[in-house]
């Protein structure tokens, strides 16, 4: 980290598991890469993740020291917490403007020890753990962010100044500004990523309102032992729940949203979730769906294993998603194989298994097209895969199209070999000329 | 040790207006809230919908506040009663 240069060879967009990819792969071949990321810490969806399909490896165990590496790399640059302003093509290059949004926190000084957030009286729902847990208004955004440095959430900040006084290292600066930054780079790799479609998307499915039916970045959390519960409880009331249900296709496959495909990833996670829930013990899980879709290395045996681990999987359509008084969510059902019979059945806890779309819309921001589903464009996407609409910007991860971590890491390293190709061509170079 | 200048903190509350009204009543809520839990409390180790009976507060509320205090060490888990854990208040809070 430390002062910002202002020329790299290449620009990496997005600090999850595909950004950290292309950044070490371009690093390692002695690439300068400014890896910039618009949250406090690197690490993307992954980094919160429970455990990974159909491994059950621990995520953050495999996460981390990605994250470590690439920090300590010394080709790589992170610029965390930094908005992209505008990328412009420049000569052979691109100029970049940059917003580094203030911590208030002096980055290098801060020794993440806490005692700030400790002593701040304010709590605040974490995003991290999509509000169920609590943070304070100056916190570490998580046990294992990088950098590990607290920032301030001016919002809402009481103004109280306790934080400064408990400090260790005077590293709290309440005279921070955002800062602009302005550089050139040779070649861009985009690595956005994704988010999931909105709770409150499907209406027929409580649009948002309803206590226990939760989105499945929110059941990652819960099931991780550093999570906001430490056990898997339901939100209304903190009961261990005995009946859970997946809703599937609760945001993909569904024209009503405008989203027409397959996300890809939302049968796996379903049932890799079921199937850690179900290890805690006595629950009944269903997962209704309208196909499963196992299609990647060791996936139909997954798929299997849920199966004959008790997992109830019901290929039924669901239509409507309400509560009872104690706050149960009732769902309605109409049976696809069977006899196309309407049933409605009570659960302790739902959880919707909603699509991916794409977390960043440029919107004029970068010269690069996106497609009629709103990822990235890849016009020729046999042949080259990564490369987008436009010379010198290349597409990594599910910035490009919903899909696993394996494949967004292959897709990572597809994508620094084609910045380095172009680098290496003489068509790509960070000075403008 | 030297007393710390915290003069800057006026520097950033005058950038930022001060709180907003809606911090404020934010904050105001936090305290009453918690103040009613931590009477409850008082009584003895709870459930949350135990704790939401006693202080006549909205079970999701509590939920949230319990896992909140409990993460920053004003309450602690005590055992279970049924289906339910139960929270109890850390000696010094
Ligand atoms: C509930 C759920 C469970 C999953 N479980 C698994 C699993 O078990 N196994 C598996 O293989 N896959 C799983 N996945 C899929 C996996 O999360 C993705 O494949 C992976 O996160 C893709 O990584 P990425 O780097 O492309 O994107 P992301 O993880 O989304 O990272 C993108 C990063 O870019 C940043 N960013 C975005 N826009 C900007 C911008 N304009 N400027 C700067 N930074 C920006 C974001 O803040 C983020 O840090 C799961 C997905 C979900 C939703």
């Amino acid at each position: 980290m430390g002062e910002l240069k202002n020329r790299y060879d290449v620009l990496v967009i997005g600090g999850g598991i595909a950004g950290m990819q292309a950044s070490l792969d371009l690093g390692e071949q002695g690439y300068k890469v400014l890896l910039v990321e618009k949250d406090p810490s690197i690490g993307g969806i992954m980094v919160g993740l429970n455990k990974v399909f159909p491994t059950l490896d621990c995520s953050s165990c495999i996460c981390t020291p990605r994250m470590a590496e690439t920090a300590h790399h010394r080709n790589i640059t992170i610029q965390s917490y930094t908005e992209i302003e505008k990328v412009e093509k420049k000569g052979r290059g691109f100029s970049v403007k940059l917003l580094e949004k203030p911590r208030y926190v002096v980055l290098e000084d801060c020794i993440g020890c806490s005692l700030c957030e400790y002593e701040c009286p304010v709590d605040v729902p974490h995003e991290y753990d999509y509000d169920l847990g609590a943070r304070r208004a100056i916190y570490i955004p998580h046990a294992n962010a990088i950098p590990q440095v607290a920032v301030l959430d001016v919002e809402h900040c009481t103004f109280c100044g306790k934080c400064v006084k408990v400090c260790p290292t005077d590293c709290i600066d309440y005279t921070q500004e955002a800062r602009h930054l302005d550089l050139e780079v040779g070649a861009v790799v985009v690595a956005s990523g994704t988010t999931i479609t909105p709770m409150g998307a499907k209406k027929e499915y409580g649009g948002d309102k309803l206590a226990n039916v939760m989105n499945p970045l929110a059941m990652e959390r819960v099931q991780s032992s550093n999570g906001p519960y430490g056990h898997i409880l339901r939100p209304s009331d903190g009961k261990v729940p005995k009946s859970i249900a997946y809703v599937q296709c609760a945001g993909s496959r569904d024209k009503t949203l405008g989203i027409s495909y397959c996300s890809r990833v939302c049968c796996m996670y379903a049932l890799k979730q079921a199937i850690l829930t179900k290890a805690y013990g006595d629950v009944d899980i269903t997962i209704y769906h309208m196909d499963i879709r196992a299609f990647g290395k060791g996936f139909e045996q997954f798929y299997r294993r849920a199966m004959n681990d008790g997992i109830n999987i019901v290929k039924a359509k669901v239509a409507k998603i309400t509560e009872d008084e104690e706050k149960n969510p009732i769902v309605r059902i109409e049976m696809i194989d069977d006899d196309g019979r309407v049933e409605e059945v009570k659960h302790d806890l739902v959880i919707l298994s909603q699509g991916l779309v794409p977390k960043w819309h440029p919107d004029g921001q970068l010269p690069a097209e996106e497609d009629t589903d709103g990822f990235f464009r890849i016009p020729d996407s046999k042949i080259h895969p990564t490369v987008s609409t436009t010379d010198g910007i290349f597409i990594a991860g599910v910035a490009a199209g919903p899909k696993d971590i394996p494949d967004a890491i292959i897709e990572a390293g597809s994508a620094a070999m084609e910045a380095a190709i172009y680098l290496e061509s003489g068509k790509g170079a960070p000075v403008a000329v | 040790m030297a007393e710390k200048e915290t003069s800057p903190i006026k520097v950033l509350r005058d950038r930022h207006g001060g709180m907003s009204d809606k911090l404020k009543a934010y904050f105001k809520d936090q305290n009453q809230i918690r103040k009613k839990m931590k009477d409850s409390l008082k009584g003895g180790a709870k459930t949350v919908p135990e704790i939401a009976r006693d202080t006549g507060l909205e079970s999701p509320d509590v939920m949230w506040h319990v896992m909140a205090m409990k993460r920053y060490g004003d309450v602690l888990e005590a055992g279970r009663s049924g289906d339910y854990y139960k929270y109890e208040l850390k000696g010094d809070s």
